[in-house]
């Protein structure tokens, strides 16, 4: 056991249309020793009204900020998106005294001070900073018998300025994680590229076509099933991988699990208990292939 | 939308300052930096499936003073990757211009209603989405903690601290 509080961050997605994301990160947690504590208030990141008001966008980030604060704990994220956001509002705050003093006076108006106290990670990148020794007395069910493809997707990374990426060409986060499963983590052509999902509101047409590469791209390379570790990837790539499938008419088939349920396979944890049901693309073959094996 | 008519409308207004606005709002001091080599256009996703999207294009309008360029819908088509951030080599922060196009549209009252549609929704729930009230109990049924429920008279003050209503009406 690692032995580790967080405040979880759950955004919008995950709580209400990506709930098993939820459900197998807070499996996986609790059996690595990593503390959940859930906050009650927290309201959208900003990020879909950056476009509108970069002003509101980093007044409702930094209000999630001091929620935490208030806990004094530091944020986990499960969403690639609300990570950038929040690391990036908070480290512009930290540093830019005159932005912070302008915050805070708005923040008063709620009750509320911004004080540089904690910081912000995602859940990915919590695993990746502890140990892997640690991590692998973890794994009793090791995947080795499967290939997957990662698909990290953009904010986690870009812009590597603020996300601390050492090498933003090629980020081996997602890779590491796969491989600790014991499963054999492959690449493709594109994997790199933006999922599209905001594009949904105004051309819905943009997602099908980028989820189309990514399917293609990773099944060529042989991959089992995909992981990804944000709610808009997994609802571009999961959730409309049959609209993608009609409007090419072409057969994918391939299943896209979140990360932790990977992981919670590999620690030897019932697919039913990680949130297996809740797929859409069924994962059914891969679970068959993983008892055979 | 539709966009191929913005388009066509893109070539109207010429405002010889709207550059030096760029430049001065936070996110815009790259702009100036752009040589059009085109390099945020081929790394960039959406311009890979639309002809219709093109980042430097939209810096090369912007900085000739084409203000129309930031009424138009195409500069909202960006996803906001910051594929392109990280290719330029000029060091302009691409992904952070085409924001801040977006913002100058809406403070000149150009707000697409998806746009419009997400601030309401985060003013009256806390969410960027609606939320049924089916997928609250699907939380009960699955185990999972109540969902949360921001302060919306939080919400509402911040929004009057930045003047937000004036936007979205
Ligand atoms: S990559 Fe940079 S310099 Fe090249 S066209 Fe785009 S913004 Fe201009
Ligand atoms: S941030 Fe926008 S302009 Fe830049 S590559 Fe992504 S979609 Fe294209």
């Amino acid at each position: 056991m690692v032995n580790m509080r967080y405040a979880l961050y759950l955004g919008c997605l995950i709580p209400f249309r990506e709930m098993n994301y939820e459900i197998s990160t807070r499996r996986v947690a609790k059996d690595i020793g990593i503390e959940i504590c859930d906050m009650g208030d927290a309201n959208c990141c900003g990020l879909p009204i950056d476009s509108v008001n970069h002003e509101m966008m980093t007044l409702l980030a930094a209000r999630n900020l001091c929620l935490a604060e208030n806990m004094e704990l530091d944020i986990m994220t499960l969403c690639n998106g609300c990570t950038g956001v929040l690391m990036k509002v908070n480290k512009k705050l930290k540093a830019d005294r005159e932005l912070r003093k302008k915050v805070n006076h708005q923040l008063s108006s709620i009750g509320m001070e911004f004080q540089g106290k904690i910081k912000v990670k995602h859940f990915a990148q919590i695993l990746a900073d502890i140990d892997v020794d640690i991590l692998k007395k973890f794994i009793i069910k090791p995947l080795h018998s499967l290939t997957i493809a990662g698909y990290i997707g953009c904010h986690i990374f870009r812009p590597s300025e603020f996300m601390e990426v050492k090498n933003p060409e090629n980020p081996s986060l997602l890779d590491d994680l796969i491989k600790l499963t014991g499963a054999k983590s492959v690449r493709y052509v594109d994997e790199y590229q933006c999922c599209g999902f905001v594009e949904g509101a105004i051309e819905p047409q943009i997602p099908l076509f980028l989820a189309r590469e990514k399917l293609r791209n990773a099944k060529k390379a042989g991959a089992d099933a995909m992981v990804t570790i944000c709610p808009s990837c997994h609802q571009v790539l999961d959730s409309n991988q049959r609209r993608a499938e009609r409007k090419f008419s072409e057969i994918y088939d391939l299943p896209i699990l979140h990360y932790p349920q990977l992981l919670g396979l590999a620690m030897g944890i019932s697919h039913e208990e990680l949130g297996f049901n809740e797929l859409r693309v069924k994962p059914a073959k891969l679970l068959e292939y993983l008892m055979e094996v | 939308m539709e966009i191929q008519r913005t388009v066509k409308e893109m070539y109207y207004r010429v405002d010889p300052k709207f550059k030096y606005k760029v430049l001065k709002a936070p996110g815009g001091e790259t702009f100036k930096f752009c040589y059009q080599c085109g390099t945020c256009t081929a790394t960039c996703p959406v311009a890979r499936f639309t002809d219709i999207f093109r980042p430097n294009k939209i810096i090369h309008l912007a900085k000739l003073g084409i203000r129309n360029v930031t009424y138009s819908d195409a500069v909202w088509l960006c996803v906001n990757c910051y594929s392109c951030t990280e290719r330029c080599p000029q060091g302009v922060k691409v992904a952070d211009v085409m924001r801040l196009l977006k913002n100058l549209a809406v403070e000149d009252g150009y707000i697409p209603e998806f746009s419009k549609e997400f601030m309401k929704n985060i003013l009256n729930t806390g969410f960027v989405y609606s939320i049924p009230s089916s997928r609250i109990s699907k939380r009960v049924t699955l185990g999972l903690p109540p969902p949360p429920q921001p302060k919306l008279a939080d919400l509402k003050k911040l929004g009057e601290m930045v003047k937000i209503s004036e936007l979205i009406e």
